[in-house]
């Protein structure tokens, strides 16, 4: 019998929903490291029962946590990211150098094939690794060091490094996103990389081309697609065919193309879903309605997905964490908001329910298919 | 043996209840404190100070003997009380509000409570030497 697990992070602590393969019946285990804010768990795919969590606080700073029994329980690992070498500065706000400091984790990727490799992106953006199940981390510091580097500058809400995509067809592939430098791929296991941000283009810096400077929110990828991603940009849904190189736009018919989240679905590499959000004024949903998007042709035509979600004086926004999909037959995706809500919809977004209504605002969602 | 008192946070991170006691070698200082501290619970290391500079975090502040001493220096000697463990050293979440009657509970911001204020009204606060 399959079972479902879904790890939320939220600003106060994180939760573990469970259910069995049938999605109706929830339960709730929580809040995990309560008061403290959770950017992001996530399980190995080699073993689910190992989770890694980022807990911060602007008081504590960082820690990490992990789990051997899928959540149960928690051991804090190392929590010591030091930049390699000196770290040099990057464009603060007003475009003058800052130095790079760290401040918070915001993804922790497992390795697809060792449980006890995890990365970590981070704030201020640079990718660490760890090959002792979290105790020890080093810098990849062939990305910080990239010739850009000291042009990059922080999006809103921080320089952060929130997307690593690892190719599970090219052990040496890694995809990450940076706000707001944008994407960057390394081809040799994170030793070089190269920014690749050819056919974004964005309005609001100097140089709407530019090779860096883009505020890329979040990529996804279909494994058994690695060459095709799918980026929701500040503005604009992006679609590259080439694992990168270039990228077209596909916003198509959305109602706004602003938004947080891109995901795929696990048995259809073409069919991908956003949450377009008003404004980056605004953050929140165009005319009250929170609605999916999801396109079967790999963007361009999209269709709303409305069946059970607020459809009148819907407020909140959805973060660029907080969706994600199981893998089940007929396959399930969900999605948190900062209003406490994780909504479910177990077949395929055409209906909607929410299996915690709640909770504290939602950072990051991510779920485990077990069997 | 040192007194220490934690905030709420770091006593559910380090499992330990509102004081621990430590012993510590040489002169007791914030940093030789914080040392033992660490070195006795690592899971708190980089949440009191920072894991590069070694500096206090900056919403993290130190109480002893009814005085701040967040801004001394980490080798300055602590209080006689706090080295004869006589008074507690108190780590605490950055307060929000003060506290004129130094005897209710500190407000705080966002954090949760932190336990009682952390001043003595015992009156000698002499440093050690």
């Amino acid at each position: 019998m399959s079972e479902v697990r879904v790890l939320v992070g939220t600003r106060k602590g994180a939760f573990v929903l469970t259910s069995d393969g049938k999605r109706r019946r929830w339960d709730i285990s929580g809040p995990h490291f309560g008061g403290w804010e959770i950017y992001h768990l996530k399980g190995s795919p080699v073993d689910p029962n190992r989770i890694y969590a980022s807990q911060s606080s602007g008081w504590f700073g960082q820690v990490i946590q992990r789990s051997n029994d899928g959540g149960k329980t928690w051991t804090p690992v190392g929590n010591k990211f030091a930049y390699d070498g000196v770290p040099g500065t990057h464009q603060w706000y007003d475009g003058t150098p800052h130095p790079w400091e760290f401040k918070r984790a915001w993804h922790l990727e497992p390795s697809l094939t060792d449980p006890d490799i995890v990365y970590a992106g981070v704030e201020d953006a640079a990718l660490f690794r760890s090959n002792d199940a979290g105790q020890t981390w080093q810098e990849l510091p062939g990305l910080r060091g990239h010739g850009s580097g000291p042009r990059w500058q922080p999006g809103a809400g921080g320089m952060c490094l929130h997307t690593i995509l690892l190719d599970p067809k090219n052990p040496g592939r890694i995809f990450i996103a940076i706000s707001a430098a944008g994407a960057f791929r390394t081809d040799d296991a994170g030793q070089t990389w190269q920014p690749i941000n050819r056919g974004l283009r964005s309005q609001y810096i100097p140089n709407p081309t530019a090779e860096v400077g883009h505020c890329v929110h979040r990529i996804a990828m279909h494994p058994s697609h690695p060459d095709v991603l799918f980026m929701q940009k500040h503005w604009d849904v992006m679609r590259s065919d080439d694992g990168g190189d270039s990228w077209k736009e596909v916003s198509g018919n959305l109602p706004s193309d602003f938004g947080f989240p891109i995901d795929v679905h696990a048995h259809e590499p073409q069919t991908i879903y956003v949450v377009p959000i008003k404004s980056d004024s605004e953050h929140y949903p165009p005319e009250g309605k929170l609605r999916v998007y999801r396109s079967r042709t790999g963007g361009g035509e999209w269709e709303p997905l409305t069946n059970g979600l607020p459809q009148r004086d819907c407020y909140v926004n959805v973060l660029r964490e907080a969706m994600a999909v199981d893998s089940l037959d007929s396959c399930g995706v969900y999605f948190g908001t900062t209003g406490g809500q994780v909504y479910a919809s177990a077949d395929a977004g055409d209906n909607w329910a929410p299996i915690v209504r709640d909770l504290p605002a939602v950072v990051s969602v991510e779920v485990q298919t077990l069997s | 043996m040192i007194r220490v008192v934690l905030p709420q946070h770091l006593r559910t991170l380090a499992g330990v209840g509102r004081e621990v006691k430590l012993d510590v070698d040489g002169q007791v200082t914030q940093r030789s404190v914080l040392d033992a501290l660490e070195s006795r619970y690592p899971m708190l290391r980089g949440t009191i100070r920072d894991q590069a500079t070694q500096k206090r975090r900056p919403f993290v502040r130190f109480f002893a003997c009814e005085d701040d001493l967040s801004h001394e220096s980490p080798d300055a000697p602590l209080p006689e009380k706090v080295a004869s463990g006589a008074e507690a050293f108190y780590v605490i979440g950055a307060i929000v509000g003060g506290c004129e009657q130094k005897t209710e509970q500190v407000q705080l911001g966002d954090t949760g409570d932190i336990g009682p204020v952390p001043f003595s009204r015992s009156g000698d606060c002499r440093r050690a030497t």
